[in-house]
């Protein structure tokens, strides 16, 4: 068997075991493992485990993810979720379909701080929700808004998803957590706009809007100053050079802590409750860190991400069209698979495949942050396209009256804005590098 | 869930929980620790010029040891991700055996990590490797690393018992 053709079945074995429900993890595991004795022998896959697995967990830059989830953690048994939607509906509120708008923009506030998507879908619909079915707005309205608002998670900084494709592509957190905001904010204005032009059209599914007073708005701002000083102290700090990721996530666990022991909401239970969550979701993740380096190892020894980028970098096809391919198949792949195991097994084959192509020009560093960006603006899709998304899940697991199929109707206005703006920032890479070109 | 649930009874099912649990605080202190650390040392740097020397090697070695003690955690409370969009439908017994195969396989690989992790501490010990700016010895973190890896395995071979021996009215029962 040639070299090629043992990457090629090590593939096809890991999808077999993924499949027969083997955690996938442990589907990458063990046919990188065998992979590695068919290309190298037992004795060297022995010598390389040796190794590899302290090599890969202890990783100065790694330790972002951890933290900055401690620090989520934190900000979500904090009560600090309560305080921003608060504040975006006192300023919000005024429109028709204001509170909608208001989930919206509390859920790009709290995924500013919060590295975990589900953990701020969970976390913002926990108020939110009750609230907008109590003023009559429709099942379908409220979850569907709440459940893709909720994806701008994946996205903005510090998403531990971004904070893997960094890691793994070697590029500067830093650069790519810049990257991220201008697709964020346009995210978020989007469907925003798709809000207040659905309610426009189909008026019965949000109430009549009240407007706040100036005095009730002072008094909603006055609760979120903790979460605008985190975000401030923690990613000005980062993007200001002062310190690094690492440090600047060590300092927002810190803070995020202080506050909530401040506002007396943070118990010893609730504070172990915070490092359980902490320790469940780094432990899967680096769980599919230690399975994806044994794959890819054993993938590396076959040439077959070599052999891949060198085929496609000389068919000829046009580089955007490899590129629509690969997001179509992100989005297929995101209807079975979570986006963090997507990252971690696609990326390093198909990372050298764009590297190896000419996309407008852009150099080694622009190209390797503009897709990052992409593959994490379809993971975002992923995580509300039917039949599986996570976070119309979890949004059905809180909104138990609402059958998802309504959730599923909501969704649908709001994909076809994620679906334009994917188009968009394929087709205008600036979008993407624009605040790092200023910021750098 | 229910399978999560399910795990916890029993004499064993208790005490591996416990132990899983227990694992998991300490390495959540050892997070907070570096964490602690760090911002002692970024305020040593920045307002008194003195950081703390080896913050980075510190941070390198405790996240080593933290993510080690995350792991049984997660494992034991199913939390590590399957796809289940392919046996959705599946009957429950053909699910549970699925799972066991799944958590068996899981022990070996973790059991095959413990071994090796285990290896590469006596061979550092041997060697003598240490840490470049605060020497200390990096056989340590290693050997740190092993109880982390074992307990995984025990958990996988527990979980592949239950599902293996578990009747599917007791599962439904639990659910």
């Amino acid at each position: 068997m040639s070299t090629m053709a043992i990457g090629l079945s090590l593939f096809g074995a890991m999808l077999v075991l993924m499949a027969i429900r083997v955690p996938i993890a442990i589907a990458m595991f063990v046919p990188g493992a065998v992979g590695y004795v068919l290309l190298s022998g037992w004795d060297p896959l022995l010598a390389h485990l040796r190794g590899a697995v302290y090599g890969r967990v202890s990783v100065y830059d790694l330790s972002v993810i951890p933290l900055f989830m401690l620090m989520g953690a934190f900000a979500v048994n904090g009560g600090l979720s309560k305080a921003l939607f608060d504040f975006a509906n006192a300023l919000l509120g005024r429109f028709r379909g204001g509170m909608a708008m208001a989930g919206i923009l509390a859920c790009a506030a709290f995924g500013a701080i919060s590295g975990s998507t589900v953990a701020t879908t969970a976390t913002i619909a926990q108020v939110a929700y009750p609230e907008m079915r109590r003023i009559s707005y429709s099942g379908r309205l409220a979850t569907a808004a709440l459940a893709t608002g909720g994806t701008m998670g994946v996205l903005l900084p510090p998403s531990v998803t971004l904070m893997v494709y960094a890691i793994l592509t070697e590029q500067n957190i830093t650069k790519t957590f810049l990257a991220a905001y201008v697709p964020a904010f346009l995210a978020a204005a989007g469907y925003i706009a798709v809000v207040a032009i659905y309610v426009r059209l189909r008026p019965e599914h949000a109430p009549d809007a009240r407007a706040a007073s100036a005095s009730e708005i002072a008094q909603a701002a006055g609760g979120v100053w903790p979460i605008a000083l985190i975000f401030v102290a923690v990613f000005g700090g980062i993007y200001g050079g002062i310190f690094t990721p690492t440090e600047g996530a060590a300092i927002g666990a810190t803070l995020t802590f202080i506050i909530s022991l401040l506002k007396r909401q943070l118990t010893l239970q609730k504070t172990i409750e915070s490092i359980r969550t902490t320790a469940v979701t780094s432990g899967m993740i680096f769980m599919i860190f230690i399975g994806a380096d044994m794959i890819n190892a054993s993938l590396a020894l076959s040439q077959l991400p070599n052999q891949l980028a060198d085929v496609i970098a000389h068919a000829a096809i046009p580089p955007v069209v490899v590129m629509g391919a690969i997001m179509i198949f992100y989005v297929i792949l995101g209807c079975v698979m979570d986006e963090m195991s997507m990252i971690l097994l696609t990326v390093p084959v198909l990372f050298p495949v764009i590297m190896g192509l000419d996309f407008y020009g852009l150099n080694v560093s622009d190209k390797a942050l503009w897709f990052g960006v992409l593959i994490l603006t379809v993971c975002a899709i992923g995580m509300i396209f039917p039949p599986v998304g996570l976070n119309v899940y979890i949004m059905n697991g809180l909104a138990k009256d609402v059958p998802m199929i309504e959730t599923y109707k909501g969704v649908m206005i709001f994909l076809a804005w994620d679906f334009i703006r994917l188009a968009l920032l394929i087709l205008f890479p600036g979008i993407t590098l624009w605040l790092v070109r200023l910021l750098t | 869930m229910s399978a999560d649930l399910q795990m916890r009874r029993g004499a064993v099912g208790r005490l591996l929980n416990v132990l899983c649990d227990v694992c998991a605080v300490i390495g959540g202190a050892v997070l907070i620790a570096m964490a602690g650390m760090t911002v002692v040392s970024v305020i040593g740097r920045t307002f008194f010029n003195s950081p703390i020397l080896g913050d980075v090697e510190l941070v390198q070695l405790g996240l080593a040891v933290c993510v080690a003690t995350f792991l049984p955690y997660t494992q034991f409370r199913s939390a590590n991700i399957i796809v289940d969009f392919f046996t959705a439908n599946a009957a429950p017994r053909t699910q549970r055996w699925m799972d066991g195969l799944g958590a068996l396989l899981y022990a070996c690989c973790t059991a095959l990590i413990a071994w090796r992790v285990y290896a590469g501490s006596v061979m550092s010990h041997e060697n003598q490797e240490a840490s470049m700016l605060m020497n200390l010895p990096l056989w340590i973190p290693y050997a740190l690393m092993v109880p982390g890896f074992v307990l995984c395995t025990l958990v996988g071979l527990y979980q592949a018992f239950v599902y293996w021996t578990g009747s599917d009215a007791e599962a439904e029962g639990v659910a």
